[in-house]
């Protein structure tokens, strides 16, 4: 009776039913039913299975999401920056070379590494690219012309005039205002000289020796006509193009070409992804909280670019590089014919370089120079050469032997000096350089 | 080794005879703890055999004087390898005293699994029912996730664990996964940053190591509430990473803190800072100890005070250890004659304002300790807690401007998280009794109130933790793992704390 009023869809559940408990009651209870049965499982299985993947691949944007939005937030609201008074804390950049023995009984050496980081800042400089922006500190003083300052410089009409290009040697890195290269020529003129000095630094970092004939083309230009001019440099002529692949041009010259032309590769995905807020808060945290891979960890391998993996032959590399420095030479020599002034060519000494008997710590740095085999070679090989030509540049003088009788401790890197270093190199440039007779 | 050391308590937890799955248990920690030195892994097992011996001497006749030889077994050792050390240091560098102490190393994780041993003979002695079998005691002794910084287990919670048969449950992993990504969260992020400091060198390791002097009253005040932290965030943040591989595995192991600076009074403090063995001290030395002075009314001062020396001596011989203990064993003195003086007079206050009060107080008062417990010496510390008696040194501040910053900020940050946390889960309860239980569901029909709203948010969002936990925790391991292989980094691993105790 009840059954003769069911609709047809009432009906089929019932069916539906029926079959399902006969179906648990049948002795295949528990197993597969049958092709139909078994369809229905990987059915319900696979939407099951997608349903999940939906869902944790949605919770995985929702979290990025958030993730986002926190990042956003926190980089509007940022810790104070590094304490920009020294008087607080000193804190330098994490470099070996600051932890180096022989600035453990230096009493400057925590503030100076310290003002070192707080000079890093670069401002834009015409025709040569950037100077280091003024800068007062304890160690450190750099003057509105972008100048490091040398102690004790008078420099007036009736000074003997001394101009001082390269890089970050002759810039100082690693000594105070008083103890780099120009601050000791200084003293030792003033010495030897009864009238006033002015020994001006013109180094800066990572400046190729283009740029100091460009600096001292610009002063000859505004009429500052020096009686010297020394130049200390090659360095950084072999690391841009260590680095390039090309002689005789700008340090980190990719960057800048990049920076200028407002150049951009094409995005990868990798790349959009190192853009988003997110990356970056996981990476400034990150960095606070790891540290570089000792090398080899990674297998030796090495991605930076350098003239061998683009397929430059290291020969041709180091002739170009001579040349190109040989010509400077030749500019600044014939500039000093034309305005009268006295020019000095020194060829910076290298760790990898000459006989000088190193401490334990010198040979550390000097194992962890030679690993990078590509630049160690090219230095090498451009030192070779130098060493060749340097008969026939008179006022060419290499600074590679320096050191040969020094057993104490004299570089804090690849090429840069402590203090006591910087005044034996200065001991040299100052049996160079001429005084004028009136003044001996 | 670590993964052999997984895979091998994994093996154990799918074995079902139950003497194979502890004898994989045990090859798995010894393992490990071999992995530190063959010598550590030799005197575990001579202080596992000796104070199982001991063990069965006290099971059959729990006299005073075999107690009193199974202290000395394991206190003598613990004496010569971390005591004996401090002694001989202050001895003329050459001379053979000073060349011992420094070749004398103490066994990783000795004061641990050293008070476990003690633990298990006092059990005995009082008389409780336990029978270890030589197998299971070793394992008891050397249970890798403990057996370096603890929590301090008891046989009684142990033993049942070790016997049960293996049962795979999805919440043991949910849980324990969980809480082993918030102790590295914890631990290596937090801790970390506040040791080292937002930038290199600003953190409160520079503050403690650094500065020989010349803090203002401020710093120190902040110097302390930031180690305490930092020391809270690396020691808890190891507790939840220990206890939580353990549940991965199935095993419970108790709990070493439960909001700590929430406490508003030290009692309290005490029974949720390092809990594991702040129970043992209460249970093994200071309830015998009021029990056997009981007849002197001063007696359980005394009690406090000789408690938690023992307590900060367990730490190493230090005196800034000494007296960080007698300094709290102080503290539970005062609040217990503060207990009877506000009986006495009826002092009454709002209970909101009584609370905070209370509150505050106890939260300066342990920060203070926090000092005499990271100071490098007692010159330092005495310097130190001068510096916040000196009114005129409020006016200076030594520190960088990111210390300030990143202490207050984890303070309020610590606070903020539990305080939000206790809150969704009484909003949660609520919800459970109101419009859980009477719908049946989980999710509710939409509802005006919104705390109700929102304990039904929370308990979705519980009820479905891997729902949120995989995809937040695979879109952060992307992004840190992209970041690490770009920047060719490895983690700066630094030491947890208490590994050095």
């Amino acid at each position: 009776m009840l059954k003769e009023n069911l609709t047809g869809r009432e009906a089929a559940i019932e069916r539906a039913a029926n079959s399902a408990t006969l179906l648990k009651e049948s002795p295949w209870e528990g197993t597969r039913g049958g092709p139909v049965g078994e369809k229905r499982n990987a059915s319900a299985w696979w939407s099951s299975v997608y349903k999940g993947a939906a869902l944790l691949v949605l919770n995985a944007l929702v979290a990025f999401a958030c993730l986002e939005l926190a990042a956003l937030g926190f980089f509007n609201i940022q810790l104070p920056g590094k304490s920009e008074n020294p008087g607080e804390q000193l804190v330098g950049e994490g470099t070996a070379r600051e932890n180096v023995s022989y600035y453990a009984s230096q009493d400057w050496a925590k503030r100076y590494w310290h003002e070192f980081r707080l000079s890093r800042k670069q401002q834009f400089y015409s025709f040569v690219g950037w100077r280091r922006a003024p800068f007062k500190g304890q160690t450190i003083e750099v003057n509105e012309e972008g100048i490091r300052v040398t102690p004790g410089a008078t420099c007036g009409d009736q000074s003997f005039k001394v101009f001082m290009f390269g890089a970050s040697e002759m810039w100082g890195t690693g000594s105070p205002n008083w103890a780099t290269i120009p601050a000791h020529l200084q003293k030792g003129l003033q010495e030897r000289r009864k009238g006033p000095v002015c020994v001006v630094n013109f180094a800066e970092s990572a400046y190729v020796s283009m740029q100091g004939v460009i600096m001292l083309l610009m002063q000859l230009r505004s009429g500052n006509v020096p009686d010297a001019v020394v130049f200390y440099t090659l360095v950084d002529d072999v690391y841009s193009a260590y680095q390039s692949g090309r002689a005789g041009v700008l340090e980190n010259l990719e960057l800048v070409a990049a920076k200028f032309e407002e150049r951009r590769k094409p995005d990868t995905w990798v790349d959009r992804i190192k853009s988003t807020r997110s990356y970056g808060l996981i990476d400034m945290l990150l960095g606070k909280l790891t540290v570089a891979a000792p090398r080899g960890e990674k297998g030796g391998q090495t991605r930076v670019v350098t003239y061998e993996t683009m397929g430059v032959d290291a020969d041709t590399l180091s002739e170009a590089i001579a040349q190109d420095y040989l010509g400077n030479y030749r500019i600044v020599s014939a500039l000093a014919q034309k305005y009268g002034f006295q020019y000095h060519y020194f060829l910076p000494p290298l760790i990898t370089l000459g006989s000088k008997i190193l401490t334990p710590e010198e040979q550390d740095m000097k194992r962890k120079t030679e690993v990078e085999t590509s630049m160690y070679k090219l230095f090498d090989s451009v030192y070779r050469i130098m060493d060749r030509e340097s008969p026939r540049y008179q006022n060419l003088h290499s600074m590679v032997h320096a050191f040969d009788s020094y057993g104490s401790l004299i570089f804090i890197d690849e090429s840069h000096l402590t203090p006591v270093g910087n005044g034996v190199i200065a001991e040299k440039m100052l049996d160079a350089i001429h005084m004028p007779p009136s003044d001996k | 080794m670590i993964s052999v050391v997984l895979l091998l308590t994994l093996m154990g937890r799918l074995v079902p005879s139950m003497k194979g799955r502890q004898i994989l248990f045990l090859a798995a920690s010894y393992l490990l703890y071999a992995s530190w030195g063959l010598g550590f892994l030799v005197i575990l097992i001579t202080s596992s055999l000796l104070n199982y011996a001991c063990g069965l001497a006290l099971r059959r006749k729990p006299t005073a004087p075999r107690l009193c030889l199974g202290i000395a077994v394991n206190l003598l050792p613990l004496a010569f390898f971390k005591y004996l050390p401090a002694l001989l240091d202050v001895s003329a560098s050459g001379s053979w005293q000073y060349d011992l102490a420094h070749q004398i190393i103490m066994p990783i994780g000795m004061s641990f699994w050293t008070f476990q041993a003690l633990s298990y003979l006092f059990d005995i002695y009082y008389e409780e029912e336990l029978n270890p079998s030589l197998l299971e005691f070793c394992l008891y002794m050397a249970f890798w996730p403990t057996v370096f910084s603890g929590p301090v287990c008891r046989l009684p919670r142990m033993l049942p664990q070790f016997r049960q048969p293996a049962a795979f449950n999805w919440d043991d992993v949910s849980t324990g996964s969980l809480r082993v990504v918030q102790g590295v969260l914890m631990k290596f992020v937090l801790a970390h940053i506040l040791a080292t400091g937002w930038h290199p060198g600003e953190g409160i390791a520079n503050g403690f190591d650094q500065m020989k002097g010349g803090w203002g009253g401020v710093d120190v005040w902040l110097l302390g509430i930031g180690f305490g932290f930092l020391l809270f965030f690396d020691f808890a943040g190891y507790s939840h990473i220990v206890i939580g591989t353990a549940r991965l595995f199935g095993f419970r192991l108790p709990e070493n803190f439960d909001r700590p600076f929430l406490a508003a009074t030290p009692s309290i403090f005490w029974t949720r800072w390092h809990m594991s063995l702040s129970f043992w001290i209460r249970d093994y030395v200071y309830n015998p100890l009021a029990i056997a002075g009981r007849r002197y009314s001063w007696w359980p001062y005394a009690g406090f005070v000789i408690s938690m020396t023992i307590f900060g001596l367990w730490h190493g011989a230090k005196w800034t250890y000494i007296v960080y203990g007698v300094y709290h064993g102080l503290l539970l003195v005062m609040h217990r004659m503060g207990q009877q003086m506000k009986r006495q007079f009826s002092i009454r206050l709002p209970r909101d304002v009584g609370w905070f009060l209370s509150w505050g107080t106890t939260f300066l008062l342990l920060a203070i300790g926090f000092i005499f417990f990271r100071a490098n010496d007692m010159t330092q510390a005495w310097m130190m807690v001068g510096t916040v008696l000196t009114p005129g040194a409020y006016a200076h501040f030594a520190m960088p401007r990111s210390f300030y910053v990143l202490t207050v900020a984890s303070a309020l940050g610590y606070f903020a998280v539990t305080a939000g946390h206790s809150v969704m889960v009484s909003w949660r309860e609520r919800y459970r009794k109101t419009v859980g239980e009477r719908a049946g569901r989980t999710w509710p029909r939409p509802i005006a109130d919104p705390t109700l709203s929102l304990g039904a948010l929370f308990e979705f969002f519980s009820a479905r933790l891997w729902w949120w936990f995989a995809p937040v925790l695979s879109v952060l391991v992307f992004f840190a793992g992209l970041a690490m292989y770009t920047r060719e980094a490895v983690i700066a691993v630094t030491p947890f704390i208490y590994t050095l105790f």
